[in-house]
């Protein structure tokens, strides 16, 4: 057996593989917790659904940002690795994979498995998560709420500042102009589908386009995405370990 | 007769009214969210302070971000060409000038009496303007005095925080504070991240000395004296450096009157 963990910025994603099967799949909230403490949290619910033992795993893979920092996996694999093994487990006929996390954003062109392609952002909040959590918190809702409160909006503000402290003052501004929440909401979706759009562009994205991270919860951002790439994108069960998953079957080969 | 510059910025609005080659009177508060409301506030304080009446001014001049609502301004000019000015009026000697705010950073070049021969602006990312020290001093807990001085009084030398990103930045920080790190090393560290940023639009933009800063960071003494040094030069600060956008409004404004009198 073998376990792939995705050490994300707010969730922590461990899977259990037995050969091609997936056994058990667990996320755990980061916290304020050592990434060290949470993969072990995540990895031991993970072998009590699995109903196997800790001892039974050979080989543990990690992946994602907090990756250095999971001593109990023996080898680190990139990201964008594990996020095309991953797909071409959940989903073989997809050919583009589109990762929108809590910090970062990265879209892998694949083939059979393997990247061939990879753009990502990891410097600015303004293509993760990030910008939309700034969005909820400075209009009051949970991000729980936000997609489903930015498919009630017809139209939808242009957000004309990137910089998502620049544009958190711009929805300030909106706010005291009395612009509705959910149109605003709806920009804000807008802008970040317009950002990770352009990272498909540069790998030259091709469908089936499919869907991870944990962004991919979002119905409004999947909303906006679709109306850009013009058919909707495919998102597979366990999108959100589609890193994990991949860093499991590594473990099989490495 | 007197004349008057309104400098409209992101935080705060700034009025200096001109009377002989001197000045009469100044105000500042808070932008706040109605910039247009702000206009007006800060007009009738500065006219009040000056015991002038709106009907006294010859000619109004307004710049910075929100120069556009300034419903008395009889002409709007940029906050560029505004900064030049006024820094040239108190330092004729001026030929680099940054300025940043809250909100931007420019780098201007400028010749005699200030006319701007080149500038560089960011106004796209939060991280190279004083927003990012704002944040991290909210985030610290500290009043932007404090930061200036801590970030010169390191205890176990500056950290360095990686994240090109004001958002990002914070997670920077608050990781070196679960790690116990100190405060002021944390300081330092953002205030040479800040620096370096700076430096790379100063030298895009031409440096030469005479060097003068404004904007609210000339009142950082960490992010001026960190300039100095890495530039090796000495740095010529107006007596209220927020102020020499609104006062180069209003030199503008009495040439536009064309009662120039030097």
């Amino acid at each position: 057996m073998t376990a792939g963990i995705d050490a994300g910025i707010n969730n922590l994603k461990a899977v259990i593989f037995r050969d091609q099967e997936l056994l058990a799949a667990k996320v755990v909230q980061a916290g304020t917790n050592s990434v060290r403490e949470t993969a072990q949290t995540a990895l031991d619910l993970a072998c009590a659904e699995a109903q196997v033992d800790f001892s039974e795993i050979a080989r543990v893979c990690a992946t994602g940002q907090g990756q250095g920092y999971v001593p109990l996996a023996r080898d680190q694999l990139a990201e964008a690795t594990c996020l095309a093994r991953g797909i071409y487990w959940l989903h073989p006929g997809a050919k583009t994979v589109l990762d929108v996390g809590a910090q970062k954003s990265l879209a892998v062109k694949c083939a059979e498995g393997r990247p061939v392609k990879i753009r990502a952002n990891a410097r600015c909040a303004s293509g993760s998560g990030r910008y939309l959590e700034m969005a909820a918190d400075v209009l009051g809702f949970t991000i729980d709420e936000l997609g489903s409160i930015s498919l009630l909006a017809d139209e939808y503000v242009e957000l004309e500042n990137t910089c998502t402290v620049f544009a958190e003052s711009d929805i300030i501004t909106l706010v005291h102009a009395r612009v509705k929440p959910e149109t605003i909401i709806k920009g804000a979706h807008r802008a970040l589908a317009q950002r990770v759009y352009t990272l498909l562009l540069h790998v030259d994205w091709e469908e089936d386009l499919c869907l991870a991270g944990g962004v991919a919860w979002n119905v409004g951002f999947i909303k906006e995405l679709t109306d850009l790439v013009g058919r909707s994108p495919v998102r597979p069960d366990y999108f959100e370990f589609t890193a994990a998953i991949g860093a499991a079957l590594a473990a099989l080969t490495v | 007769m007197p004349v008057a510059g309104v400098d409209i910025g992101s935080l705060s609005a700034k009025a200096v009214v001109l009377e002989n080659g001197n000045i009469a009177a100044s105000a500042l508060i808070p932008t706040g969210p109605d910039s247009e409301d702000a206009a007006r506030k800060v007009m009738d304080q500065v006219l009040k302070a000056g015991v002038f009446d709106m009907s006294d001014l010859d000619y109004i001049v307004s710049t910075g971000y929100g120069r556009l609502n300034v419903p008395f301004a009889h002409k709007k000019i940029t906050e560029i060409s505004c900064h030049a000015k006024g820094a040239a009026w108190f330092f004729p000697a001026v030929r680099t000038i940054l300025d940043m705010g809250g909100q931007d950073c420019k780098a201007i070049r400028c010749g005699g009496q200030g006319k701007v021969t080149n500038f560089v602006l960011n106004d796209k990312c939060a991280a190279g303007t004083g927003r990012y020290l704002e944040r991290i001093a909210r985030l610290l807990g500290l009043s932007l005095e404090e930061i200036g001085p801590r970030s010169l009084a390191p205890v176990d030398g500056p950290l360095s925080i990686d994240s090109a990103c004001a958002v990002f930045a914070e997670n920077d920080v608050l990781h070196l504070l679960r790690q116990g790190k100190h405060v002021n090393d944390i300081l330092a560290g953002a205030a040479e991240a800040l620096v370096n940023r700076i430096v790379s639009l100063l030298q895009k933009v031409g440096f030469e000395e005479t060097f003068s800063i404004s904007g609210g960071v000339a009142k950082n003494i960490g992010i001026v004296r960190r300039l100095e040094t890495r530039l090796g030069v000495q740095a010529v600060i107006a007596p209220e450096p927020q102020l020499v956008g609104a006062i180069g409004a209003a030199l503008l404004a009495r040439e536009l009157t064309g009662r120039v009198s030097r």
